[in-house]
């Protein structure tokens, strides 16, 4: 069957809306069923009325900032990184167990240091996410230089070519498919990293919502907030699909 | 102008090359024959600078360019065959010569097809591509490696015919490694017969059909040709683990 995207749309909306309505009918009229589980329309009240003070954008927008900073950051360096890495392998291999010591480092016992050093504010989440999402980044950009096709690096040593040469007309456009692949992933990395960096200190941010929220067992709303950083997941994800095939046809060009 | 003296080359301890000698001059080709395996691709590579020999060298005239045509056709996948086509000229430091490969495309039956990506196409086309790639930079010096195997008989009777055309007119030095004897006396001054592995050079046969000029199709029909081949054949077939 070949669906139009209308008809997918619907589609994939009826699970949601199914789960929603169940939900609400299981929950409504049962005090202590909504005590632990809240209610979908309670969760929609939230919504409309934190949206109508405003509270709930300035909490969106603080987390969505630290998100983009971080992930812009964190994807730049770590791709930069990787495709340097091409150059001198021994380098690579001198520095590859630093940097999967660093990468392994569990986050969540390296965000508090950041947050020692760099504060409460903006730049401590900022860097928290950027170092979330960076190790992905770096071994992908690296594997996808250095798992480029033999043949083109024999063809480019058949044209005398130098090593800026084929970096420029075979290893950038090769990789970049896997960079694109690392920013997908690095999209989640990036919200939980910026939800950890809220979690453990802030005064802004749906992370810090939920946090408060949950202190007051008011689990409408902690719902509210992580629909919201789904919602978050999803819209970006879906930009990265809008901007992935002209980006690719930038690298391609003018490499 | 490619001269190769004496030329050694062994993988760990295994012995490629032993005392490789000949020298290609300008507009003219020799073609290499000898059983798979025999280490022609590794002589190529020497000749193209990309593997040194442990004993010998080669020498080529001042200012060559090198134009090596690599067994695998190994077109870019992003990019167009036109594109696929220029890379060479991209890479090269050669402003003189235009971005035009239309005349190629042309000759080669490929017009109308500069638009396409090489995975819409089949290996001969794509092996078509290859080979304007590397004669768009118009080499001094011309490396073939199994230039012709993916091509259609037709298609590789005329590509031969445009091959022969474009080095009476520009002169380059040819070493055309080939598995096909035939190939071989059509095309070549002399046909080079390497043993197999460890290759010495078996026999270097001198090819003259006696035609007014040099043409790869009336070659075939040329009296001589047979004996040509008979010659080559009984080289060839005590080398050849039949």
């Amino acid at each position: 069957m070949k669906l139009n995207r209308k008809t997918l749309f619907v589609l994939r909306c009826i699970p949601a809306i199914l789960l929603l309505v169940f939900w609400e009918l299981a929950v409504r009229e049962k005090s202590n069923l909504m005590f632990f589980f809240g209610s979908p329309i309670k969760i929609a009240s939230y919504f409309f009325s934190r949206l109508a003070d405003g509270s709930l954008l300035i909490d969106f927008a603080t987390t969505l900032g630290e998100v983009i900073v971080g992930f812009l950051i964190g994807n730049i360096v770590g791709t930069a990184i990787g495709l340097a890495f091409w150059f001198s392998r021994p380098v690579f291999l001198v520095a590859r167990p630093y940097i999967i010591a660093l990468g392994s480092a569990p986050l969540i016992t390296l965000a508090p240091l950041l947050i020692i050093w760099f504060g409460t504010g903006f730049m401590a989440k900022v860097l928290i996410v950027a170092f979330s999402t960076m190790f992905v980044a770096l071994f992908q950009a690296y594997s996808g230089a250095s798992e480029v096709n033999l043949q083109y690096l024999r063809l480019m040593q058949s044209f005398r070519a130098t090593k800026i040469q084929t970096f420029r007309k075979v290893i950038a456009p090769a990789a970049i498919v896997w960079v694109m692949a690392a920013f997908r992933m690095n999209i989640g990395f990036a919200i939980l990293g910026a939800f950890l960096g809220e979690f453990i200190s802030s005064s802004r941010g749906l992370g810090h919502l939920i946090v408060v929220a949950s202190g007051l067992f008011d689990i409408s709303l902690v719902f509210c907030a992580v629909f919201l950083l789904i919602g978050m997941a999803l819209a970006l994800t879906s930009l990265l699909n809008y901007v992935e095939k002209p980006v690719k046809h930038l690298i391609v060009k003018y490499f | 102008m490619i001269v190769a003296d004496n030329l050694h080359k062994t993988f760990g301890c295994e012995h490629v090359l032993l005392n490789v000698s000949f020298t290609v001059s300008p507009g003219t080709i020799i073609a290499v024959v000898g059983p798979s395996g025999a280490g022609k691709t590794t002589l190529l590579n020497i000749v193209a600078g990309i593997l040194q020999p442990d004993k010998g060298l080669v020498r080529i005239g001042k200012d060559s360019r090198f134009g090596y045509m690599l067994q695998e056709p190994a077109l870019l996948p992003w990019r167009t065959l036109e594109e696929n086509a220029h890379l060479g000229l991209e890479l090269i430091d050669a402003p003189k010569i235009k971005k035009n490969s239309g005349g190629f495309f042309n000759e080669f039956d490929l017009n109308g097809s500069q638009q396409k990506y090489p995975h819409e196409c089949s290996l001969g086309m794509q092996q078509r591509v290859a080979l304007i790639r590397t004669l768009a930079i118009e080499p001094s010096i011309l490396l073939l490696d199994e230039p012709f195997s993916a091509f259609d008989y037709d298609i590789k009777l005329r590509a031969q015919m445009n091959l022969v055309r474009y080095v009476e007119e520009k002169k380059p030095a040819v070493l055309l490694v080939t598995h096909d004897i035939e190939d071989a006396i059509a095309l070549a001054d002399k046909v080079i017969v390497l043993s197999a592995k460890p290759a010495v050079v078996k026999a270097e046969i001198q090819i003259d059909l006696d035609l007014a000029k040099r043409d790869p199709i009336a070659a075939r029909t040329a009296p001589e040709f047979q004996r040509y081949f008979e010659e080559i054949w009984q080289h060839l077939k005590y080398l050849s683990p039949l």
